[in-house]
């Protein structure tokens, strides 16, 4: 009897108040967005109809939303490969026992303590003056014109600047991979006669599977939730051509005030985003059987 | 043979170190220009130590009611996360109560979803229904209640490796589970704590979306919010916007600075784990 009131109290005191700010700021908007998906409203009146499912149909019959999903999934492609190339190249040189190791991490890392809306504006700057500047002085022409004013190029800007940034957080994770990779496994390489390479391609990189299936499925979930950077650097433009999924998602809310569609868009991007994570959880657990 | 590898992989580093930063030193660069010579050329050097688009950015940004704004909001989230995320992880790995399971499960499923998914219905029901835009404290709460699943993944994953020995021991001292916790968990936690600190407030002190969406009036902005405002006004004096974001940066590369180790270390755990 004692022992169930102390119990009680425990439960009161240590669990309760988490879980009801829990419920109250995740749950209950979950359960109320799904909710909002079945009806029309806009946000400001007080009355709406139910419509049924007809907001998830105008999704996919949408075709602006399906570009905006396809050009989400360029720019998530494109940036998964770039940055983790980088990412990974950095770690790899940065482990051979190089001095000043701490300070270079440092550095490429810097990007990322940055709020992505200050970041998006920095890189607003260079590609509309700096790098138009640099490429009258050389007489470069691609570079003349500022890649934001430009729709076929708008999108490369983008990925330019998560590569810039990602490729520094995927290299501390990276670092941390390699560091545990066991000396004496390399070193039993080299007696075997493996050179920088081999030893890179078939000792180091095995090893560290695991690293690449977070790298890689951390850069997917980012990039298909990113919006500080798709906001502050192009802001969709020129012509809507990088309107992402998640910048989408705002705009047909907050501008266009239709509340149930962009909660039927959240949804759906919460789906995808869901499926990364489940194939992620199957991808490491299946690396820690075989490891 | 080995020695010139190494210069080369040298050189490469620094050269590549160099073009990672040309965005920052650009940047605060031509915060000492006028406009006119910016626009120009962006790459040459300044006249002199010009801080006239500082002192404008101070005051079209109200930096000091900004920044001060940004402090209160990422320093309560932080601490009042670690507080109640503690605990809450505490009873889980402690207690093998079926309710414990369940709720533990819940919230790290939580986890998968994007905030973009609870986003119009917090608008809805924290802005609309309970009038509470404009407001600090929502937007301190919301934060506190996005980052809990997290946290508590990170603190009982860690709390579950401490011997239950001692918990034992501590009990049959008399002591209640309440004041164990204060007394020999609490301390044992610190390297966990300080990781998932560094985590949330950085993360806290960088967010705009949610803020955006509740803090509107000048009074409530944050260095983000801001930020934003001063540079979409469509103005086309872009030395002081250049300053303002220069003003932005400065108090997180302070913090940089002195915590880069656990502020690295917090990266590689939150996301290895989480």
């Amino acid at each position: 009897m004692v022992k169930k009131r102390a119990n009680i109290r425990l439960f009161i005191l240590f669990v309760v108040p988490a879980m009801f700010i829990w419920i109250t700021v995740v749950l209950i908007p979950f359960i109320y967005g799904l909710f909002i998906t079945l009806t029309d409203w806009n946000g400001l009146s007080a009355d709406f109809n139910f419509i049924g499912l007809k907001n998830y149909l105008s999704v996919f019959s949408d075709g602006s939303f399906i570009e905006s999903l396809k050009k989400t999934f360029i720019y998530s492609f494109s940036s998964v490969i770039f940055s983790n190339i980088l990412g990974l190249a950095i770690a790899l040189a940065l482990t051979g026992k190089i001095k000043g190791q701490n300070l270079f991490r440092m550095g490429f890392f810097t990007p990322n303590i940055i709020g992505g809306i200050i970041l998006g504006y920095i890189w607003n700057f260079i590609f509309a003056f700096a790098l138009t500047s640099f490429g009258k002085s050389i007489g470069w022409e691609v570079l003349e014109k500022s890649f934001l004013t430009d729709p076929n190029k708008a999108m490369l800007a983008l990925i330019i600047v998560t590569t810039w940034q990602m490729s520094g957080y995927l290299m501390v994770i990276y670092i941390a991979g390699l560091i545990n990779v066991p000396n004496d496994i390399i070193e039993a390489s080299e007696i075997d006669g493996a050179g920088m390479w081999n030893k890179i391609r078939y000792v180091k990189i095995p090893m560290i599977r695991n690293s690449i299936a977070i790298c890689v499925f951390l850069t997917i979930t980012r990039t298909f939730m990113a919006f500080d950077i798709n906001l502050s650097l192009t802001a969709g433009g020129p012509y809507k051509s990088t309107e992402m999924i998640s910048y989408k998602i705002y705009q047909t809310a907050f501008s266009n005030m239709k509340f149930g569609l962009g909660q039927a868009q959240a949804v759906v991007l919460f789906v995808i985003v869901a499926i990364v994570s489940l194939l992620q959880v199957t991808v490491t657990r299946k690396g820690d059987d075989l490891a | 043979m080995k020695k010139k590898g190494k210069w080369i992989t040298y050189t490469i580093l620094i050269l590549l170190l160099i073009a990672f930063m040309v965005p920052f030193y650009l940047l605060v660069l031509n915060t000492f220009k006028t406009t006119q010579e910016f626009v120009l050329d962006p790459f040459s050097l300044p006249k002199f130590l010009n801080l006239d688009n500082y002192k404008d950015a101070i005051e079209k940004m109200n930096f000091k009611v900004s920044f001060r704004n940004t402090a209160i909001i990422s320093l309560s989230t932080t601490l009042l996360n670690t507080v109640v995320s503690s605990m809450i992880a505490y009873v889980f790995s402690r207690k093998n109560w079926k309710i414990n399971k369940i709720l533990f499960m819940v919230l790290v499923a939580s986890m998968v979803a994007p905030f973009q998914v609870y986003m119009i219905p917090l608008v809805k029901l924290y802005g609309g229904t309970l009038g509470l835009s404009n407001n600090l404290a929502t937007v301190i709460y919301v934060g506190i209640g996005i980052t809990i699943p997290f946290s508590v993944f990170l603190y009982e994953g860690f709390l579950n490796s401490i011997p239950r020995e001692l918990d034992e021991a501590a009990l049959i001292d008399g002591c209640s589970m309440e004041k164990t916790f204060f007394k020999i968990f609490l301390p044992l936690m610190k390297p966990i704590i300080v990781t998932v600190m560094v985590f949330v407030g950085l993360g806290s002190w960088n967010e705009y979306l949610m803020t955006s969406l509740f803090l509107t009036k000048s009074e409530t902005r944050t260095l983000s919010i801001a930020a934003f405002t001063f540079l979409t006004n469509k103005s086309a004096d872009y030395s002081p916007m250049m300053a303002g974001l220069v003003l932005g940066i400065i108090p997180i590369l302070i913090f940089y600075l002195f915590g880069q180790k656990h502020i690295i270390e917090g990266v590689v755990q939150g996301s290895v784990k989480g």
